[in-house]
Formats: structure tokens, C-alpha cells, sequence
């Protein structure tokens, strides 16, 4: 099928955080895998348990089940006082907290998890749990759709649109965090193999959870008249999540994940770009991905400038590629979805082009979804360093890899601008301005570029010969650079080819790709630096999952 | 006493280590050292917590091995700083191993950078230090004594051996445990990594102010 192979684009021109910070969901998202898998292998869901009293208060518990396991999400309602109700770290309350539970839990579990999980950070839980998380209502539509359903009548799907769903999660914890089961144990399980999927698995549920329990609510506030809610209208709503810095150092201290991540999604896109022809049905798949593609375009709001902005060009973009594929005999050309790339290239912004790379893989699955299975990586079996590699091959991976790192001047104010720090108070990773607060001298280690920078003077130095073993008991501080340098050998995606502490970097750039990875929509920056996301808008619900296809990101095309 | 994650180890001693003064790369080994430690059923809470007061604030350069330390015999030597040295191979080239390193903290420390180093070099080796005896190989060691108490510096030794026809399976965890007081230990130093709050971070830091209630 294929016979020219188009090269993979390079790390210098594609790890550019602005081109980071425009990537969109694609078939390789985690989310999208873990469902196709769901699909795939037949798995069936449970509402286990529901005791929640009339106030909201209780527990409640849904099953999946697998070919070979059960996990059950355990939910816990809380009556919360709407002064608490806060999408920050720092809360301490919240409107419902979960776990997911490896198996199915017993009476004494519960107990315990009851004592544990509504304090989140402030609780603890083992090794027979994967997961950690909770969720606050959105004020704007929960209460809302409450009256409705309470009244007999259905939510307007125009209100629902407008805000995407009924529940926000604020964290979801997985791997080891609050004393977790870490996800190295659990990484042989087939349905855990990509990354994220006891997360994303847990989430799915908490989507299911925030319907039934404003229907539960609704049928307490009127028993006589309250109806449940249409499976249509329940599809239009997803989960929320709000997500800030915590998140965003994760893709700097995961290097060769990241590479992974990265390289999955362009060898999929060079595949596609590498093909011949497009046969009349992939070329009518493409075009339907590309209406509804500029239907959820359409839907994307915020009111933040900066991402207000890249939405007018997104919509702009995909008008323009309409008209070009309505106007031209693009498809006639050799290698057709390598041409409309270039096309796109020449003349889309960067929120076009990353989007055209989304809606390229759609129409080639059976091309590109094997490559989910790379997107995991052994980091541990990648930690060591190489110390009899010498100073001259480490400089030689610094000219190979490091090339953005030469802009970056140290004397230069605005490229030390910032630094990054955990906070005493809540533990979590921070930005400071290093010029005008204290603390500079706690920073983490997220300055690649000053520290590469450091690294490739010391080595200069040094005796090209000397190997790293040698150079490194005389530079201890360069250890953490080394090892990231020794990795980039075989891993040419592993680093932000941009300075992270400059004055005008921007960590919401850092969180959608990361979130983008995941399968998130609609992103929605409240800062430059705490973003909020919509997650299974327009999925299957927890009973359709068998009938459903693999498409159900993008809005449906009502009639 | 409370189990905690591998990953929720290798993070306190990783910021416990950079507490105590050292690089960040030397504390990513000190972590992953420390969460081998605890999926090998060692107590590595307990060794580290032992080990970073007698280390607090000294320099890399002083808690070297005798053998590739330039300025003096050691008064002490840090494992992590004598197993990145030997994991390097800093200590010693391919040949037949034989190496002593003397005056070691907490040397059960050393056990899973000679594990590594075993690999790297693709041999079987032996470490002893006071009565213990570790036999490593394929990526494991095995206890060959029981455990005693270590003296307050020892002597590691590290040699060649030959390959165990039937070498038992190490029991593994997926737990670790720590005595309280070790706990905090370790809490007291990866405290210094971390920056107290004023007001304008809390508010800037983590970029919240605008409406998160709606």
C-alpha cells in the first residue's frame, strides 16, 4: 500500500511549545483507546450499590468487568455547602470523591475508604486501589438540569451544550499517589497497557455517576413528576476536569514517555501521508471528520484572549481547508493526504495544521491503531547512565538533539525569569518569579535549557576522551542533564524544545499536550496556567458502549 | 506501622537526598535505589533515614571511595555517591571484579547499584559487608546470611563469583514500610526542598483568581 515512506517531522521544528500547545485528541488518545478496547473485549458496567439519601449523601458503586478482571469505581456523595465548593488544590470539600477499587471491594473496605477517600490528599489508600479522585458540580448547568428532570421535562440539549456537563473533576490520582497500588504492577494487565487507562477507566464511571445522581436528586425534589434523562441528551454530556501546574512538569520529568507519546502519533501521520491513493471512501470519511470537526470548532468557547484567538484561527483554518478541498484537485496528486499536509503547512496556523493531523488519522485505523501499544515505556530499564561514554559522543548528542538550547543566554533576564518550586503548603509544583520572590534556590530541575546550557560549557572543558564516568564525579550537578542526553539517543521526542523558565512561557501550553494525549477537548485556559477541559462529551453511555462506534468524539451530525 | 508505595519511597527519598544538599541527578538514584530497596523487601526507609544525617551538607567530592577520591581517605562514604561511581564504572574496568570500599553508610544501600552494575558488565557477583553476603545475578540479588546488625561504617566488598545453578527467587513487594521516626527523618529534609507560601504566590504561583465556582 505504501512505497515512498515520508520522513517523520523534526524534533526541532515539532517539540516547539507553541506547536505543542495546538495539539489536538486523535484516534491515539487514551481515552479513545481505552473504549475501543471496552468495545473490543466486551465489557459489561454495574451499578452495584446505590444508597444515597435524600440529601445526596451516600455511597454508591459501579462494576467493569472484563475478560479477566473486575474494578469497581466507588463513589461517595457529599451534601456540600456551596461556599466550599472550589476547583483548587487547596479545597477541602468537595461535592463527590472516588476511588477505583482493584476488584470488588467488601464491607470492610467500604468502611475504610468511607474514612479515607472524602479527605483526598488528606487520607490514605492501599494497594487495592488504583485511583484517586473527586468531582464538584458545575453550578451553571447541575441545578438546572435538576429543575428540569424534576419538573417532567428534559434539559434543553442548546443549555447543555453550552457548558459540557454536569461534574468537574478537580484531580485524579493514579499510579502510587496516597499510597495507591503503582501502576509498574498493574502495567502486565492487557487493559492497562497504554497509559492512563485505570485513570481514564475511573472517569468514564464518573461520568455515569454525574447523570445518576442529578436524576436521584430530581426524583427526591418531585417523585410524583421527576423523569430520567434522555440517552441522547446524556451523550452530550461529558466530565469536566480542572487541571493547573500540578500537571505540567509531569511531561519534562517523563522524558522518554514522552517521546513515546510523540512518536506514536507521527509515525501515524507519516503512514497516512505515505499513502498513494485515497480511495472514495477515505476521501468521504475525511470530509465527513472535517464538518464535524468544524461543529465542535464551533462549540469551543472560553473567554480567555489567548485561546479565544487560536479558536478564530482553528475556525478560520478549517474554512480554508474546506474550500480548498471543495476547489481543487488536491486528491488527484501522488500521495494525496501528503499533499493537503503540505498544503496546510504553507497555509494554516499552528492550531490547523495539528488539527489536520488529528482528522488525517481518523478515516485510517486499521493503519495507525496498533501504534497505542508503543505508547508505554519501562522508564526504569532506561535510567541508567552510560559512563563510559566519553565527553566527545555526549557533545556529539548535545549538536544532534540540543540545538534550541544555544539561544539560551544566562546572563539574560528574561530567559531566567521564572523557576520552578513545590509549595510547602500543599506540595504541589509552582511557578515563581525568580527575580522578585524568594525561594530560587529550592527550584526543580525543569530548566533544560539553562541546564544543558551549564553542561555543554563544563564538557567543552573537559578532555573530549574523559569518559562520563570520570566527568561526572567531578560534576555531580550535570547528572540529571547527562542521563536526559544519553536517552536522546533513542528517543529523539523526549524534550520541550523550548526554554521552560522564560518570561513569557506559557504552562498551558505544557498542559494540553499533555491533555491532548489523554483525549481532551475544548480547552479552556482560566490563566496561563490552570486550564479547564471537557473529557467523553458525545461518548457512548455505560449500557450503549456495544453498539457504539469509535467516532463518538466529534459531535454527532444531527439531522 | 503504615505500607506505602514504591513510587511514594523513591519521591520522599529523591527529595530527602536533594534536602540533605546534593545534585538532583544523584537524587533520582538515591530514589530509584531507594524503591528497589522496598520491592526487594529491604527497610529502605530506615537505611535512608540513617544515612542522611551522617551526610547532611557534605561535599559529593568528600563521600567518595578511597580509590577515585583525590583529596584524602574518606571519613565516610555515601552508598548513592559509591554506587553511581561504581554503576559509572568509575571503580573499576570489565575485567575480573575486586573491589573494597571502606568506611560506607548504610551500606545495604550499595545492593541495588551492584545489582545494576552486575547487568552492565554482565557478570555474577558477591557483596559483602559485616556477616551479610549477596549473591547477583540476572538482574537479582539473594540474601546468602541472615540479617545482623551492620557496624556503623563497613566495608563493602565486591567481587566475581560464578554462576548459582539454583538460585532462589528473591521475595518481592509491592509494598514498603518504614518506622514513624524514620518517616520523619525523611519528611524533616525533603522539607527544605520545598518554598513557603506568601500570599502573592498562593495566588500567582498556581495562576488561580479567576471565578472557580460556576
Amino acid at each position: 500500500m505504501t512505497h515512498n515512506t515520508v520522513p517523520l517531522r523534526p524534533a526541532a521544528e515539532l517539540m516547539r511549545l507553541a506547536r505543542l500547545g495546538s495539539f489536538h485528541q486523535t484516534r491515539l488518545s487514551f481515552m479513545r483507546v481505552l473504549l475501543r478496547r471496552l468495545v473490543s473485549d466486551n465489557w459489561s458496567f454495574h451499578k452495584a450499590r446505590w444508597e444515597i439519601n435524600a440529601s445526596g449523601v451516600g455511597v454508591a458503586i459501579y462494576t467493569a468487568t472484563g475478560p479477566e478482571r473486575t474494578y469497581s469505581l466507588v463513589a461517595f456523595a457529599n451534601d456540600l455547602d456551596p461556599a466550599k465548593r472550589s476547583d483548587r488544590v487547596i479545597a477541602e470539600e468537595w461535592d463527590a470523591t472516588f476511588t477505583l477499587y482493584d476488584g470488588i471491594p467488601d464491607d470492610a473496605d467500604i468502611q475504610r475508604l468511607q474514612a479515607n477517600v472524602p479527605r483526598q490528599e488528606a487520607g490514605r489508600i492501599t494497594g487495592s486501589e488504583l485511583s484517586l479522585s473527586r468531582a464538584n458540580r458545575s453550578v451553571r448547568l447541575f441545578d438546572y438540569v435538576r429543575k428540569q428532570l424534576a419538573s417532567g421535562l428534559q434539559p434543553e440539549a442548546a443549555e447543555l451544550d453550552k457548558v459540557g456537563y454536569l461534574m468537574r473533576t478537580t484531580a485524579v490520582y493514579g499510579s502510587g499517589k496516597f499510597g495507591a497500588l503503582d501502576r509498574r504492577f498493574i502495567a502486565d494487565r492487557e487493559e492497562f497497557a497504554s497509559p492512563f487507562q485505570s485513570e481514564l477507566l475511573a472517569v468514564f464511571m464518573i461520568r455515569a455517576f454525574s447523570v445518576d445522581i442529578v436524576e436521584h436528586l430530581a426524583r427526591v425534589d418531585a417523585p410524583q413528576t421527576a423523569v430520567p434523562m434522555q440517552n441522547e441528551l446524556k451523550r452530550r454530556l461529558g466530565i469536566g476536569n480542572s487541571t493547573g501546574l500540578g500537571m505540567a512538569p509531569f511531561i519534562i520529568n517523563h522524558p522518554t514517555l514522552l517521546n513515546n507519546w510523540i512518536l506514536a502519533r507521527e509515525t501515524a501521520l507519516a503512514r497516512v501521508r505515505a499513502l498513494d491513493a485515497a480511495t472514495p471512501e477515505k476521501l468521504a470519511d475525511f470530509r465527513q471528520f472535517l464538518t464535524r470537526q468544524t461543529t465542535s470548532a464551533t462549540e469551543w468557547t472560553t473567554a480567555h484572549p489567548y485561546q479565544a484567538a487560536k479558536i478564530t484561527q482553528l475556525q478560520d483554518d478549517l474554512e480554508k481547508l474546506r474550500t480548498y478541498c471543495d476547489t481543487t484537485p488536491w486528491a488527484e496528486n501522488p500521495q494525496p493526504w501528503n499533499h493537503l499536509f503540505q498544503w496546510a503547512v504553507e497555509h494554516l496556523t499552528l492550531e490547523g495544521q495539528e488539527c489536520l493531523v488529528t482528522m488525517l488519522l481518523e478515516p485510517y485505523g486499521d493503519i495507525v491503531d496498533d501504534l497505542a501499544a508503543s505508547m508505554s515505556i519501562d522508564e526504569q530499564a532506561r535510567f541508567a547512565i552510560d559512563g563510559r561514554m566519553s565527553c566527545r559522543q555526549l557533545l556529539g548528542l548535545l549538536d544532534q538533539n540540543y540545538q534550541f538550547t544555544r539561544a539560551f543566554d544566562p546572563l539574560a533576564k528574561d530567559h531566567n525569569a521564572r523557576f520552578w518550586y513545590a509549595s510547602e503548603e500543599k506540595l504541589e509544583p509552582r511557578l515563581g518569579e525568580r527575580f522578585d520572590e524568594e525561594g530560587a534556590e529550592r527550584e526543580h530541575p525543569l530548566a533544560v535549557a539553562r541546564d544543558i546550557a551549564a553542561l555543554a560549557t563544563d564538557l567543552a572543558d573537559a578532555d573530549a576522551n574523559t569518559p562520563l564516568a570520570e566527568f561526572l564525579l567531578r560534576y555531580p550537578q550535570h547528572r540529571h542533564v547527562v542521563r536526559r542526553v544519553q536517552q536522546s539517543a533513542a528517543h529523539p521526542y523526549l524534550e520541550v524544545a523550548d526554554n521552560l523558565i522564560a518570561s513569557d512561557m506559557l504552562p498551558i501550553d505544557l498542559l494540553r499536550c499533555k491533555l491532548s494525549f489523554f483525549g481532551a477537548v475544548k480547552f479552556d485556559p482560566r490563566s496561563d496556567r490552570w486550564v479547564r477541559i471537557t473529557m467523553y462529551q458525545h461518548a457512548p453511555t455505560l449500557d450503549e458502549l456495544q453498539t457504539s462506534n469509535d467516532s463518538w468524539v466529534y459531535p454527532p451530525l444531527y439531522a | 506501622m503504615l505500607d506505602y508505595s514504591i513510587g511514594e519511597i523513591d519521591s520522599l527519598v529523591l527529595k530527602a537526598y536533594r534536602g540533605a544538599g546534593f545534585s538532583w541527578g544523584m537524587a533520582q538514584e538515591a530514589g530509584a535505589a531507594a524503591g528497589w530497596l522496598s520491592e526487594n523487601g529491604y527497610p529502605a526507609i530506615d537505611q535512608f533515614a540513617r544515612l542522611l544525617p551522617q551526610i547532611d551538607g557534605c561535599a559529593h567530592a568528600d563521600l567518595l571511595p578511597a580509590v577515585v577520591n583525590s583529596s584524602r581517605v574518606p571519613e565516610r562514604v555515601c552508598p548513592v555517591v559509591a554506587g553511581c561511581a561504581l554503576t559509572d564504572g568509575a571503580l573499576c574496568g570489565d575485567g575480573v571484579i575486586s573491589i573494597a570500599i571502606e568506611s560506607v553508610v548504610s551500606p545495604i544501600i550499595l545492593l541495588p547499584f551492584a545489582v545494576r552494575f552486575a547487568a552492565t558488565v554482565g557478570q555474577v557477583l558477591l557483596l559483602t559487608h559485616d556477616a551479610q553476603r549477596y549473591h547477583i545475578e540476572s538482574g537479582r540479588a539473594v540474601a546468602l546470611a541472615d540479617h545482623t546488625a551492620d557496624s556503623k561504617l563497613a566495608t563493602v566488598q565486591i567481587v566475581s563469583s560464578t554462576r548459582q545453578p539454583s538460585m532462589p527467587l528473591p521475595v518481592t513487594s509491592t509494598r514498603g514500610v518504614g518506622d514513624p521516626q524514620s518517616l520523619e527523618v525523611l519528611e524533616r529534609f525533603a522539607h527544605r526542598t520545598y518554598v513557603p507560601a506568601s500570599d502573592a504566590s498562593r495566588l500567582a504561583g498556581a495562576g488561580a483568581g479567576l471565578l472557580d465556582n460556576d
